[in-house]
């Protein structure tokens, strides 16, 4: 049993985005769309301070993450075994629910596949390579290791203590990417980037009142009618948002 | 540096490829995801070197069936290793760029207005040879000039050195990091290398003077400099108008007023001596001239230091003494780009000197010696005239290189007839691209050798297209710039896409064909490689078994010579007061001298890098386009206040020739001085043919018109031209706000308690207690 997460030391980022790169190289996502990010902060104002720093994130890896009870196929699951959380392409799809309900943004629907798309740690590299972003990062800021091992690199950067997670008092799925770095670009990057409460009504109904009749075995096209509704009323609500 | 792995490793990774995924330990990875077809079939590693810029990081390409798939670091790089830039991860988009020059086209409209007939390789040589021929015979060999960039380019200009001509510029001379390099020969006998030889890992002290790290993605060096201050905790000034990521992880921020950077060195260099903060022993021992740079120096006081340079005088005497108290493990980085004002050459001289009196040359942490590697070359006598006899006007410049101003003043004069663009947009890197255009209109003939469609194409009579740096061996690497200098080869990754030929191809075809055969006598660039190698006694096989490298001993430091090192200068000694500079009646110990002060109503216009683009040359990249497509312009908060700007609007820009810029997007900042705006360089193609770069952003070269030549080297300063913004149609001064004198020191982190919009701290109590949150 494994718990893996990530540990990325702001103070050692220099925002170069190397690691976006090596990401897109590893998994081919079309032009704009990227699995991991490095989004630019400043130089700002904050409080009596300069700050110029960059929110370098993916999924989280949560450990109660929101997208799991919001899909509808099961195709999203926390793995017993690594703690990654993975999409089965083969269950999704592509309704949009777990886009929807992640804090992060962490994932969306890639439009080549139609299916739900997002950091996976690299799964497939796992065991032999470190992930595309880790190995290729040219100053070491992301540190990536199994947190329940306490020799592993990543521990022993966790106990050098002064770390963070991206999580509100409101809002805190149990993220596994840690933060290190000097409090002030911390802060600006929760103030600017902060973890979403989302509690979309679609989601919301399917997995308080659906989804138990689902795993109770429900008929299959009447599943299927009503995840075709849903995902209407979905996207309604994201044209209405458009439009503002 | 990075985590080496042995030969053997990397051998046995080779061998098993990415199929080697199903380790035992992970079967559960296949019970959920069955491994695809990828999984098992045979990937190949192939070690080569990038070219997304010229850092040469090693490079492992990954390749299936002949397509390449994805580039890593190669691990047994001593610089780069497993890691690589976001540039170099992206250069499978070059290689697959869908508007890459594939085939020699023959232009049958007009220069500006091309229209492209394709034609093969043999009637495209056929036809530069014989104009070649044709100009040799009427006016001379030197009527041909060479503007090139690049490795592949080197046998090129070895061919036209043999053919007669050294009318042979480099934009890296001139537009970049010449003025760097003369003033460090001035002083140690030796330039200042590339990769620049900074032992940052042993610094106690590092002062920067403009360059970014960090938004420069030279992989190594950024490595190494972010470790040595935030892993290490090596005191960190860094002079620069502008709060740059390098600034954001300073312990010492100094604003200081563009074009006063001398100013503040020498004042540094009084003070330290004047406080006996130098190292008494080493400047006895190794330089030359102290006591006239004691007497010279003397009048820069900090207090006048201060009104120059806008930096409080305190400040300037805290870093004076924490460079003094830290010798010699202080680090004086000479900078990469710096053709700034004008006058600097003898702003690096004063850091050189800085570095010299602080004993920080050839010893740790500070800047190391190169170890000379020498290759086997074939033989290609230089058959050109002197350059004297017939280059552009260089009295007055006594270290000046044939300059891109120089071939374009001579062509026109109608002195040069033909040019040969290898590798460099001449019209987005020189200043005044407008003077580039009309001597390109005088010439008879104009050939472009590039991977791509780029601005000088447009004007070509004839394009050859090159084969990119995944496709083509070229010259092997010397390392010598290094503490673990190393020989390095650049291999095909895959085979040549389209009719993409390399300059191996290029330069012994078109030598045949002018009868020139003693450069090329090989029948290959692997040949050519194997003379090379066998200078150091090995085969180009039994390098590129051992990964792509061959490492040879290094002599980095002055304790590798027993203490007895001699300089290579005329005095033997590190030059304080410059015996050369003396001959050529220029100032042998820097002054400071002002620079022209921005007008009221102006702004300075600034340019840098952007880690994700490399000059004009990755913009049409579909990866790096997706995250930069378009540079924005940095302006200073208060400033657009007063003028009624937004973030994130679009405006243009107007010189003080008149010059209209391209539109720009505004970024609205407190971290740049208000006297001041800046840009990435790079953008603003006028290609049509680069279908994702044109008319993207802005081109800082389309604003920079004055030209004022470096008085030592010739180099251009670009950080002369002013500007002001036009929003819809009408122009918009520049506030004068008055800077009081600044600086900046980083405040000790503090223990906050958190507030419910914190960030939740990670972690146990009692690693909280202990680490201060």
């Amino acid at each position: 049993m494994a718990k893996y997460g990530m540990v990325i030391d702001l103070d050692r980022c220099v925002g170069c985005q190397a690691c976006m790169l090596a990401c897109k190289a590893q998994w081919q996502t079309p032009e704009d769309y990227f699995r991991t990010w490095v989004k630019h902060i400043g130089p700002i104002q904050h409080n009596d301070e300069l700050v110029l720093t960059s929110f370098v994130g993916q999924c989280n890896h949560c450990d109660n993450p929101p997208c799991v009870p919001a899909c509808p196929t099961q195709a999203t699951f926390k793995d017993t075994d690594t703690g990654i959380v993975l999409v089965n392409q083969e269950l999704c799809i592509g309704c949009g629910y777990c886009v929807e309900a992640c804090p992060y943004d962490a994932r969306f629907i890639n439009p080549v596949t139609q299916k739900v798309d997002k950091c996976d740690f690299c799964f497939p590299r796992l065991g032999r390579e470190e992930p595309a972003c880790v190995k290729t990062c040219i100053v070491s800021a992301k540190i990536f290791g199994d947190l329940e091992d306490s020799n592993s690199d990543i521990s022993k950067k966790l106990k050098t203590g002064n770390t963070f997670v991206i999580a509100t008092k409101k809002v805190n799925p149990g993220p596994n990417v840690y933060y290190k770095g000097r409090r002030k670009n911390v802060e600006a990057i929760i103030k600017t980037y902060p973890p979403k409460k989302k509690d979309t009504l679609p989601a919301k109904i399917w997995s308080n009142v659906l989804r138990p009749f689902v795993i109770l075995g429900a008929g299959a096209t009447f599943v299927g009618s009503l995840i075709a509704y849903m995902f209407q009323i979905n996207q309604g609500e994201k044209e209405e948002e458009n439009e503002e | 540096m990075g985590k080496q792995i042995s030969r053997r490793d990397f051998l046995k990774q080779s061998f098993m490829g990415a199929g080697a995924i199903a380790a035992a330990d992970y079967s559960f990875v296949f019970k959920k995801f069955p491994p695809g077809k990828a999984g098992k079939e045979k990937v190949e590693l192939i070690p080569s070197v990038c070219e997304m810029c010229f850092w040469k990081c090693g490079i492992i390409g990954k390749v299936k069936d002949g397509r390449l798939l994805k580039i890593e670091g190669n691990p047994l790089n001593p610089h780069n290793g497993e890691k690589i830039c976001g540039r170099g991860n992206a250069g499978i988009m070059q290689l697959y760029d869908p508007d890459r020059l594939k085939y020699p086209l023959l232009n049958i409209g007009t220069r500006g207005k091309p229209k492209w007939k394709r034609i093969s390789w043999k009637d495209a040589l056929d036809r530069i040879a014989k104009k070649m021929l044709e100009l040799k015979e009427k006016h001379g060999a030197e009527s041909v000039a060479n503007l090139s960039h690049g490795s592949s380019s080197i046998p090129m200009r070895k061919l036209l050195k043999n053919f007669g001509t050294d009318r042979i510029a480099h934009a890296s001379f001139d537009q970049c990091r010449g003025n760097r390099d003369v003033a460090y020969e001035l002083t140690f006998g030796v330039g200042a290398g590339s990769p620049e030889r900074a032992d940052f890992i042993n610094s106690k002290v590092i002062y920067l003077t403009g360059s970014h790290f960090g938004e420069n993605a030279h992989t190594s060096i950024v490595r190494e400099f972010i470790e040595a201050v935030e892993g290490k905790k090596a005191k960190l000034i860094v002079a620069d108008p502008r709060y740059s990521v390098a600034a954001s992880k300073a312990d010492y921020w100094l604003p200081i007023k563009p074009g006063t950077d001398t100013a503040l060195i020498l004042t540094i260099i009084n003070y330290i001596i004047q406080h006996n903060l130098y190292d008494k022993e080493f400047v006895a021992k190794y330089t030359y001239g102290f006591d006239e740079l004691k007497k010279e120096v003397s009048k820069y006081t900090p207090e006048w230091a201060e009104k120059i340079t806008e930096i409080k005088k305190e400040m300037i005497i805290e870093i004076a003494e924490l460079m003094g108290k830290s010798s010699p493990a202080v680090n004086i980085f000479p900078g990469r780009q710096s053709t700034w004002y004008g006058n600097d050459t003898q702003r690096i001289r004063a850091m050189a000197i800085l570095s010299a009196i602080l004993g920080s040359v050839g010893r740790k942490g500070g800047y190391f010696f190169p170890t000379k590697i020498k290759l086997k070359g074939c033989p290609c006598p230089n058959n050109a005239k002197k350059k004297e006899d017939y280059l552009c006007d260089t009295s007055g410049y006594p270290f000046m290189k044939t300059t891109t101003e120089c071939i374009r003043e001579a062509t026109l004069k109608g002195d040069i007839k033909m040019w040969i663009v290898y590798g460099s947009n001449v019209i987005h890197n020189t200043p005044r691209p407008q003077k580039t255009i009309d001597a390109i209109n005088k010439l008879d003939f104009m050939v472009v050798v590039d991977i791509k469609p780029t601005e000088p194409s447009l004007y070509a009579d004839i394009i050859l297209p090159e084969a990119t740096y995944l496709e083509r061996y070229d010259i092997p690497f010397a390392i010598q710039d290094s503490r673990t200098p190393f020989i390095q080869i650049r291999r095909p990754v895959v085979q040549p896409l389209y009719e993409s030929k390399d300059a191996f191809y290029i330069v012994s075809e078109l030598g045949k064909r002018l009868g020139l055969k003693e450069c090329f006598p090989c029948n290959s660039m692997e040949d050519y490689l194997n003379l090379a190698l066998s200078a150091v006694n090995i085969t180009l096989d039994k390098v590129e078994r051992q990964g792509g490298i061959f490492r040879l001993e290094g002599k980095p430091f002055l304790d590798d010579f027993g203490g007895n090192y001699k300089f290579p200068t005329p005095t033997g000694k590190i030059e304080l007061f410059s015996t050369k500079l003396k001959e050529a009646n220029k100032d042998p110990i820097p002054k400071y001298e002002p620079v022209e002060d921005v007008p009221k109503g102006w702004a300075r216009l600034s340019y840098g890098r952007s880690p994700v683009h490399t000059f004009s040359r990755t913009e049409n990249n579909k990866w790096l386009h997706a995250l930069l497509p378009e540079n924005d312009l940095w302006i200073n908060s208060e400033a657009a206040a007063k003028m009624g700007l937004k973030d994130g609007e679009y405006v243009k820009l107007k010189n003080q020739d008149g010059v209209i810029s391209d539109p720009v997007k505004l970024k609205i900042t407190p971290g740049i001085r208000p006297d001041m705006v800046h840009t990435y360089h790079g953008f603003g193609s006028k290609s049509p043919f680069l279908k994702l770069a044109y008319n993207k952003g802005m081109s800082d070269n389309d604003l920079i018109t004055k030209i004022v030549l470096d008085p030592i080297m010739g180099g251009m300063a670009k950080r002369i031209n002013f500007v002001k913004i036009i929003k819809n149609g009408k122009e918009i001064d520049f506030p004068f706000i008055k800077q009081k004198p600044s600086g900046f020191k980083k405040k000790p982190e503090k223990t906050i308690s958190i507030k419910l919009t914190a960030p939740i701290p990670a972690g146990s109590q009692e690693e909280e207690e202990e680490g201060g949150c």
